[in-house]
């Protein structure tokens, strides 16, 4: 019977797949089998049963359940978990950039605390102009270049003056212990080429490292230097500095055009130390080509501390310090028959300019401490104003007291710069060797713009060109050179200043790129002294007549 | 849904669509649904069952190449989770499926009842218990087969796949599938007649002729009858 039949023809007639001729022989087949018939029937009809069971319908919220279970896979992190069906989130990236972020604000916080430590103070609040700039001298035409170097100082009008010691003692009334340090220009480079010195501010902290780079350099100087040479109480007491004496002080005028700062030192003699110019070619200040000028007094009660201070010449900055100490390096000297007329003259002309002016008791000379301006005997300030005055006003300003017949008036000014040259005023060298003790133990680069003065006008000799700026000298030199200073001196006739050769080369003479005041700060006003003194009407005539003889 | 319509979904949802694959994914749920309760006989399980194969199918949907169609695709992996599911659960159970079939057929049973009784065509009282008492014992007898005999006739009855996509869906080739089905339909049969208290030899009617693989798909039908070998 089983060979009857075949499973493909059987499942072929369930399944209807059985074309007609097929299936007609296959019901033959069925026919005749009764068995066969009926078993084909039956599961015929089992086929169509499931065929009518139909589809289930799914549990509501079967979806929602499977996108719950993925979504806490993911969550849980599951490494079985579904990949996630949008674009996958970098991990890492999230972490990166918390990683970064705190790295950045690490390294604000730190910047917002070293950084003002480290930064001075000055440089932090005073946030104007930088001060200091290397000045290279291009003098190889004659033209003075001093006029730019040092602050109000003439070219050919810088002397090396030695301060008298009691004048500068008179002059620390209020015993403010300030040290000034003469840094001498580096001896072993003093004939290079130096970045000249300027006015401008110094850290406190810059200056305290320039102070012990000029006690290195000093312990390295060899006695009797011809640049460097300190000025002890006598005047052939010519040492050399050494580290025994700290407190000697230096005299850092040197005959190189460069010359620029003077550094000194505290000394146990003296009670107080003039402002001097720090030379700061051999610190990381000149390093950076930023000369400064720094006006330091130190006394004696603090022998162990040498402070440098920042002198600031433009009030722009709001140091009060730093203005103050500027009227102790430019001063304008007003030698005049009647101090109260003058004195009245002025504020009457400060007023009428709009000028401020101010009266301050207790301001000394810096001529009367040179004993240069006042004669022997030293300083005899009958009046001391402070005068804040533009750049501009200043030729105005001298003009304007000169014009009196019976007065005469310069300016001073503190040497600076490698141009800075020093020079005694007619008549100082004379009376410097009547005056051992004021060429003690002090050492001051000056420079001044003589006024009609006739002590200092054989510097301004030199008709309608400017002079050639020349190199600072020491107070000290050797002897060839202070031989000749004084020979020069005394043999040469005392001139009258020409003035009007004054205000033209101030006004007209084409700024060098290193002047830094007149072109740096052309608007900026200059805080100074105005020193009167009385002298006698015959002083002034003969000034006079020499004046008008020229 | 429209071929086509089907394709722009498959398309967006292996770019990572979410939204298109829940389409998808509520197109089939019922089919899968279906498959797998057919298979387990259980709705709990089939609805376990199907929610693994739905996560299968989310998880899988960007490695589908479309060598076949998504239906039987997806059908593979319902029929694949559920036989596996079976399996363990014959190992986790020591007792027998009939009650446990039974019971769950029960209520199953009766909601296709109704659906079917709904359909016909106005029956007569007597024929309606008649063919209720028939799916029932039907049913039953589906459960009682082997698995591949319950898969193939799942497929080829209920989703009323054609040869082709049971041979893909099942990994087994036409012949196979054919040779399986009658097979499968001559166990069902026998399996039913046991249960109707009828015990008829079958086997010695259709046997001999036919395909190779008429002896194939596991040896034993699963009857409880015991009657195909």
């Amino acid at each position: 019977m089983t060979d009857r039949y075949n499973q493909d023809l059987i499942l072929g007639y369930i399944e209807g797949e059985l074309d007609d001729a097929e299936r007609e022989a296959f019901e033959v087949t069925l026919a005749e089998d009764h068995e066969l018939r009926s078993l084909v029937t039956q599961m015929k009809l089992d086929r169509e049963r499931l065929r009518s069971l139909g589809r289930s319908v799914a549990p509501i919220g079967l979806i929602d359940q499977v996108i719950q279970t993925q979504e806490r896979a993911e969550l849980l992190g599951d490494p079985e978990a579904p990949e996630p069906l949008t674009m996958p989130v970098n991990p890492h990236r999230f972490r990166r950039v918390l990683m970064y972020s705190g790295i950045a604000a690490v390294l604000l916080l730190s910047a917002a605390v070293v950084v003002p430590t480290l930064m001075p103070s000055g440089l932090l609040h005073h946030p104007g102009p930088p001060l200091a700039r290397s000045l290279t001298p291009t003098d190889a035409d004659g033209e003075s270049t001093d006029l730019s170097d040092s602050t109000f100082a003439m070219a050919d009008g810088e002397e090396s003056v030695a301060l008298e010691d009691e004048a500068v003692n008179a002059a620390e009334k209020d015993k403010t212990t300030e040290t000034t340090v003469a840094t001498a220009a580096d001896v072993t480079e003093s004939e290079s080429t130096k970045p000249e010195t300027l006015m401008g501010s110094i850290p406190p902290a810059m200056a305290k490292a320039r102070d012990e780079a000029e006690t290195t350099d000093s312990e390295s100087e060899e006695p009797g230097h011809a640049e460097t040479e300190l000025v002890s109480a006598e005047p052939s007491d010519t040492t050399a500095i050494e580290p025994e004496q700290p407190e000697a002080d230096l005299l850092a005028a040197d005959d190189l055009p460069e010359t620029t700062l003077a550094a000194a030192k505290q000394s146990k003699d003296a009670e107080a130390i003039d402002t001097v110019l720090v030379d700061a070619t051999e610190t990381d200040v000149t390093d950076k080509a930023e000369p400064v000028l720094i006006a330091d007094a130190t006394g004696s009660d603090r022998a162990d501390e040498t402070k440098t201070a920042a002198i600031n010449p433009f009030l722009g900055y709001s140091d009060e310090d730093d203005t103050a100490r500027i009227s102790q390096n430019t001063q304008i000297l007003v030698n005049t028959v009647s101090p109260t007329l003058a004195s009245r003259q002025i504020r009457d002309w400060a007023m009428s300019n709009s000028v401020r002016i101010e009266e301050e008791p207790g301001a000394e000379s810096l001529m009367s401490r040179a004993g240069a301006s006042g004669g022997a005997g030293g300083p005899v300030t009958d009046s001391q104003l402070v005068i804040e005055i533009k750049q501009e006003q200043l030729p105005e300003f001298l003009a304007f007291l000169n014009s009196n017949p019976s007065q005469q008036a310069e300016l001073v000014a503190l040497a600076q710069g490698d141009n800075a040259n020093t020079r005694v005023a007619a008549g100082e060298d004379a009376e410097s060797d009547n005056q051992p003790k004021a060429l003690a133990n002090r050492s001051v680069t000056r420079s001044h713009w003589p006024g009609t003065t006739t002590g200092l006008s054989h510097a301004m000799t030199s008709s309608n060109t400017p002079p050639a700026p020349r190199a600072a000298q020491s107070d000290t030199d050797d002897e060839a050179d202070s031989e000749e200073t004084s020979t020069g001196s005394q043999s040469e006739p005392v001139q009258p200043f020409d003035w009007s050769n004054l205000l033209h080369n101030i006004t007209t003479q084409p700024l060098k790129p290193h002047t830094p005041l007149l072109q740096e700060q052309p608007g900026s006003r200059l805080r100074m002294q105005v020193l009167i003194h009385q002298v006698a009407e015959d002083e002034v005539n003969t000034r006079d007549t020499t004046k008008e003889k020229n | 849904m429209t071929p086509t319509a089907e394709q722009a979904l498959i398309a967006k949802a292996r770019k990572g669509d979410r939204q298109a694959l829940g389409e998808l994914l509520m197109a089939h749920q019922d089919r899968l649904y279906s498959v797998c309760l057919r298979m387990l006989s259980h709705p709990d399980d089939a609805a376990e069952v199907c929610q693994d194969v739905l996560l299968k199918i989310v998880q899988g949907i960007g490695r589908f190449r479309g060598e076949s169609g998504l239906a039987t695709w997806m059908t593979r992996i319902a029929m694949n989770q559920s036989i596996s599911h079976l399996r363990k659960r014959r190992l986790r159970r020591a007792v027998s499926l009939d009650q446990a079939t039974q019971t769950d057929f029960q209520g199953d049973q009766a909601t296709a009842l109704r659906h079917q009784l709904a359909d016909f065509s106005e029956p007569g009282p007597e024929q309606s218990v008649q063919e209720g008492e028939m799916l029932e014992k039907l049913q039953q007898a589906l459960a009682n087969l082997d698995d591949d005999f319950r898969a193939v006739l799942v497929l080829r009855d209920i989703e009323q796949m054609d040869y082709a996509q049971i041979s893909q869906t099942l990994d087994i080739p036409v012949g196979t599938v054919k040779s399986r089905l009658f097979r499968a339909r001559l166990a069902l049969r026998q399996e039913v007649d046991r249960l109707c208290g009828k015990d008829r030899q079958v086997d010695s009617i259709v046997s001999g002729g036919g395909s190779g693989e008429a002896s194939g798909g596991g040896g034993n039908t699963g009857g409880r009858g015991g009657g195909v070998p």
